[in-house]
């Protein structure tokens, strides 16, 4: 029986998936689809196996995968497992209804099987049979990870995904296996396989253009793959002729005639055809190719609940020329007015952008207690404040940073929220970044009180050696640009003089704050949010809203080695008087970084100047500004410590959105000077040459190794003879003199001595080697192989001396004894694979 | 080996000498073909027979009367024409009046040396007794089976050209023989040498016999000790299956061939003055002792590709196992 196109089908099916991973990252649900699939494959081979063995098998399967419906209570259900129990059994008779279904069940089945025992195995009996609770378990993880599809892609590699991706993919492997290999119709199987394909592009996931490009390829190597194999099946058929000599023995080269050239020619016809097949479409006008390799993988817009981008939000609340009311707030027990936040953003290393973090894992509120913040030791004093706040109707979104999944304004960090208008709605709060959402999206005047907590940082806890946790570092601490070193020169000689972490991100506050080292405008909304803007930003342009402000402070940050984040949401707003209401608008929309302590947790800073030239109801933390021991607060008139304060009505209609005119130019106090020579390409080469270096003298130490290897394992004189004779055979190779495998110890070495030019004592020594040599391996008692070490070094002198000098440095560099065996095994692999082996060129 | 051979009879090393005294003896008739010689030896240890296939007047019968000659042992000739019978070879049964019973007279295959000349100019069924005997190494008449005395080969001519009138041997046949070996015409030094030697006298008259029967016999059974590595018996195996499966041939190597050519490998070794065979042995029989079993295909025929180069092709690429 030939696999070779149910294995082309299941690696077409492989190939085809990897372009999923533009939806899910990680790679478990990769590893799980390839299990997938190569179960799928293997139930396909059984069904297609002789009678017995494929109604025993299909029969076994399905009474294990149906062990679930024969266990439950009612009689219908278990009269519905013995149903399929029976298709499968009664496949054995003659009657044909039941073999497809008997098929069909097997795949099934085994699939079934499969996932129950890669992800609900501790659920099942004796890990392998299903049972409802392992069922339920699927059921359940099935609907976490459809919950996830609503976030944009890529989703986290969560169970639930996993199970999902490997269902599908299974799932397309039943299709693929069936058209192509039961119904010999491999083009046929090319639908299942785009269906994989173009999943990607009917998300907003965004794969880069290299990577599409190489998902393409991957997968169209699948497919042709798997047309080539089944090309060379039909051609296999050809040429069976019966012959009178020759009897069909187990080898199967022996069987039949020999048509190997007929098949040859069947492949390079299939070759021509998938050429002609991929060059046609060029000729054609109609066609334009560039859509199939352009970058954008999918279209953002798509109809597909995504998360929402905070910066574009942002954006529109800032520049709309209309101020409206968000929320308004009272707090208990304090006058002061509270940031609000409502999405965190980390940065993406991948691709070098700050989005949202992912609201996954979350917990569902009302059922456990709010989530602790991370870092926030038990040591620490903490201030609660109770903050009631009633949502405004803002242009049909109830607090303008709309989208699918709504996200609530609170204070970091919530410890306790209820709910006075209950509406029904379920609540969730993301465990990581302590966002609250909900997947309804309006919630147009609700209210709702939280309980927040805030640190009181005390010296001490600003002077704590306690280490940030790995997953703080891992997850907070990336960043990737050409430009970073010289953004990391920046940052060092911000905070040079600053002896700890906690100083240091104060200086990096007062480096943003002091007076004139920046300007806030909003006309820069439009800088490029990437680095080299960031850099822009930091050394000639100075002039940015809350957004430059918030990402330059948590990129330098991260710089000096603090872990580091971006909040949005709005700034306290403003109070109508002394113990009143405050209300937020739409021009108190706000950036902020906030930076990881060890002890303290997550802390607010605020780089952005406030007040009249500034974003108008920022503040300034009081932690933030470094407490001098005179106990004098540094001189900046533009601090504004505290609550902002009573003021004027005019900035209630967005006074701190003064458009700064830009040409009113304030001279840097301190000037940063540019580092020049961006760094990272140098080293990119130097890591490249080391590489080259390596790989280039990885045969050679190889071949050393081997050598050695050799001689260290011969212990007596049998071994020492073979290891001479191994080493003779290779020093051949090496050099690229001729060698046949027919060739007798005798026979070679009179052959050399009478070729080569040797001096008798060489040839003394070759024909020692080659005497040693057939009596160990022919006669009764093998001689002793004493000096034969030395022998094999002169002969191998004298043959070096035989060739040019490229040939000798040929065989030193790159040693065919070594390269061969490897390019050998590549090619028999790749043509067992394909059976496109015989197109290529092969040795002798 | 010589603690199997036993204290009463003589080593390998003892017996190669005499070995070596017959192969002189036979190349001082036969002028510059010592590779034949060895050959003719080969098979006499390894009790086997020799078909000489070769064009007239190159020395075929000379050569089987040297050999025949330089071992002190029964020889007889047997010139095969179409109307030879069965009888004339194995003897027959005449009633003997004085004793008044039949009495068997045995026929000329009752010797140690046979020399079959022309073997293919008589009829099959006269053949086919020669070649029974020749396997079974008895002959049975009337119902009584005789025992052929050993040693007891058979050296057989053949002529490849004169083909009028001829039964050539069927392919059965030939594979009786362990080697087919062809003189060729001599080289034109040596030919100026036997012009020389032969010209006056006969130097077949002054061979004197180097051995007698029994120290063959020794021989034969001290070379049956030669040892074959394990190795070399699975070469002897891979290249008989090679011969069944090449392209060229229609008829490969019989498991038969393989049995000769490991016997013949062992005389060949010991020749040589080893007591263990290497694949060189069985490189240089490979072509006296298959090539004659082979048939080629109808293609092969059409495109002069003989046997024999198969088989040569078939050597040369066949790698020798546990390299």
């Amino acid at each position: 029986m030939n696999y070779r196109i149910s294995v082309a089908a299941a690696f077409a099916v492989i190939m085809a998936s990897f372009s999923e991973y533009a939806l899910i990252s990680g790679a478990d649900w990769l590893l799980a689809s390839m299990g997938a699939v190569i179960v799928v494959m293997a139930a396909g081979i059984l069904t297609r196996l002789a009678p017995p063995q494929a109604v025993i098998g299909s029969t076994i399967l399905a009474a294990g995968a149906s062990a679930p419906l024969l266990a439950d209570r009612s009689i219908l259900v278990k009269v519905a497992g013995l149903a399929i129990i029976g298709c499968c059994a009664a496949s054995a008779s003659r009657v044909r209804l039941f073999r497809p279904l008997a098929d069909i069940v097997t795949y099934l089945a085994a699939l079934l099987l499969y996932l129950n025992l890669t992800l609900a195995a501790g659920k099942s009996f004796l890990y392998v049979i299903p049972t409802m609770a392992s069922v339920h378990h699927l059921v359940a993880l099935a609907h976490a990870g459809t919950a996830l599809a609503r976030y944009s892609p890529p989703v986290p590699d969560s169970k639930g995904v996993v199970l999902l991706a490997a269902a599908s993919i299974g799932y397309a492997a039943v299709v693929v296996d069936i058209l192509a290999v039961r119904l010999h119709r491999p083009a046929i199987a090319g639908l299942p396989l785009l269906v994989i394909f173009m999943s990607p592009v009917a998300t907003a996931a965004k794969p880069s253009g290299i990577a599409t490009v190489l998902t393409f390829l991957l997968a169209a190597i699948g497919y042709l793959a798997l047309l080539a194999s089944d090309g060379r099946n039909r051609l296999r058929g050809w040429g069976r002729i019966v012959t009178v000599w020759h009897y069909s023995g187990e080898d199967e080269r022996l069987g039949g005639a020999d048509i190997r050239g007929l098949a040859a020619t069947g492949r390079r016809i299939g070759f021509a055809a998938v050429c002609a097949a991929i060059v046609a479409p060029l000729l054609l006008p109609t066609l334009n190719l560039h859509q199939l390799f352009s970058a954008q993988g999918g279209h953002p817009n798509q109809a597909v609940a995504v998360l929402p981008n905070p910066v574009d939000q942002l954006h529109s609340l800032l520049s709309s020329t209309r101020t409206l009311p968000v929320l308004s707030y009272r707090a208990a027990g304090t006058d002061q007015g509270e940031y609000l936040q409502v999405y965190v953003l980390n940065y993406d290393a991948a691709r070098g952008i700050w989005t949202l973090l992912p609201p996954s894992p979350s917990t569902a509120i009302g059922v456990t207690p709010l989530s602790q913040p991370p870092g926030l030791s038990p040591g620490i004093n903490v201030t609660q404040t109770t903050t009631t706040i009633r949502l405004d109707n803002v242009a049909g979104s109830s607090t303008g940073y709309d989208s699918s999944l709504f996200f609530l304004p609170v204070p970091y960090f919530p410890i306790t929220i209820n709910f006075e208008a209950s509406s029904g709605d379920s609540w969730e709060e993301a465990n990581d970044s302590l966002m609250i959402f909900s997947g309804n999206g309006d919630h147009a005047g609700m209210s709702y009180s939280v309980t927040t907590g805030k640190p009181v940082v005390t010296a001490a806890a600003e002077h704590s050696s306690a280490q940030v946790p790995h997953a703080i570092k891992a997850a907070y601490l990336g960043f990737r640009s050409s430009v970073t070193r010289q953004l990391t020169t920046i940052a060092r000689q911000i905070t040079r003089s600053a002896g700890t972490k906690f100083a240091m991100a104060q200086a990096l506050e007062k480096y943003f704050q002091a007076p004139g080292n920046f300007t806030y405008s909003l006309q820069a909304l439009n800088l490029p949010n990437s680095a080299k803007g960031l850099l822009t930003f930091l050394t000639t342009g100075r002039k940015g809203s809350c957004e430059q402000f918030a990402f330059a402070m948590a990129v330098l940050a991260r710089l000096v080695g603090i872990p580091s984040r971006v909040a949005i949401g709005f700034t306290s707003g403003t109070q109508a008087h002394q113990g009143g209401l405050w209300h937020v608008t739409t021009a108190d929309a706000h950036a902020w970084p906030e930076l990881y302590f060890p002890t303290l947790g997550w802390l607010r800073f605020e780089p952005t100047p406030g007040g009249a030239n500034g974003q108008g109801s920022a503040v300034q933390p009081s932690y933030a500004t470094p407490k001098s021991p005179g106990g004098s607060k540094p001189g900046n008139n533009h601090q504004q410590h505290g609550q902002p304060g009573p003021s004027s009505p005019s900035r209630r209609i967005g006074a701190g959105h003064l458009r700064v005119p830009a040409s009113d130019p304030l001279p840097p106090q301190s000037t940063v000077p540019i580092p020049s020579a961006p760094a990272p390409v140098g080293q990119i080469l130097l890591g490249v040459l080391v590489l080259l270096l390596l790989l280039a003298t990885a045969p050679a130490a190889a071949r050393i190794i081997s050598t050695r290897r050799r001689w260290h394992s011969a212990v007596n004189d049998q071994a020492l003879a073979r290891a001479a004779w191994q080493e003779i055979c290779a020093d051949l190779a090496d050099l690229g003199l001729t060698y046949r495998a027919s060739e007798t110890p005798r026979a070679l070495a009179a052959r050399l001595c009478a070729d080569t030019d040797m001096d008798d004592r060489t040839q003394a020594a070759m024909r020692r080697i080659s005497t040693v040599v057939e009596r160990t391996r022919y006669a009764l008692e093998s001689p002793p192989a004493t000096g034969i070490r030395t022998d094999v070094r002169q002969v191998r002198r004298a043959l070096a001396g035989n060739v040019n000098f490229p040939a000798r440095l040929r065989a030193r560099l790159i040693p065919a004894s070594t390269i061969g065996p490897i390019l050998r095994r590549s090619r028999h692999w790749f043509g067992q694979l394909t059976g496109w082996v015989s197109t290529l060129p092969t040795e002798g | 080996m010589s603690a199997q051979t036993g204290h009463t009879e003589r080593t390998l090393d003892q017996l190669i000498p005499i070995a070596h005294r017959i192969s002189d003896a036979i190349n001082s008739v036969i002028e510059g073909k010592p590779e034949t010689v060895r050959l003719a030896m080969t098979v006499l240890l390894a009790e086997g027979h020799v078909l000489i296939e070769d064009v007239p007047g190159v020395g075929k019968t000379l050569m089987a009367k040297a050999l025949a000659r330089s071992i002190d042992c029964s020889v007889r000739r047997v010139q095969f024409t179409p109307d030879l019978l069965p009888s004339d070879i194995t003897g027959v049964s005449a009633f003997n009046q004085e004793l008044r019973e039949f009495e068997f007279k045995p026929g000329p295959i009752f010797a140690n040396l046979v020399l079959g000349d022309e073997i293919n100019r008589a009829s099959p069924k006269t053949q086919s007794a020669m070649l029974e005997s020749m396997e079974e190494r008895q002959v049975t008449v009337d119902g009584v089976t005789y025992q052929l005395e050993s040693p007891f080969m058979v050296l057989a001519t053949q002529n490849p050209v004169e083909m009028e009138g001829t039964y050539p041997l069927p392919e059965a046949q030939r594979d009786r023989f362990t080697a087919r070996i062809s003189l060729g015409y001599p080289s034109a030094k040596a030919e100026l040498a036997m012009l020389a030697a032969h010209g006056s006298h006969s130097p077949l008259d002054e061979l004197k016999p180097a051995a007698h029967a029994s120290d063959v016999r020794a021989l034969i059974a001290a070379v049956r000790e030669v040892h074959v590595a394990d190795q070399v018996r699975q070469y002897i195996i891979d290249l008989v299956n090679a011969t069944r499966t090449a392209a060229s041939l229609r008829l490969g190597a019989s498991p038969r061939a393989a049995l000769h050519l490991l016997r013949a490998s062992r005389a060949y070794a010991a020749l040589e003055d080893r007591n263990f065979v290497i694949p060189d042995d069985i490189q240089a029989l490979a072509g006296p002792v298959l090539a004659h079993r082979l048939l080629p295909t109808a293609e092969a025929v059409v495109g002069r590709d003989l046997p024999e180069q198969a088989l040569a092709r078939i050597v040369e690429r066949l790698p020798l196992p546990g390299r």
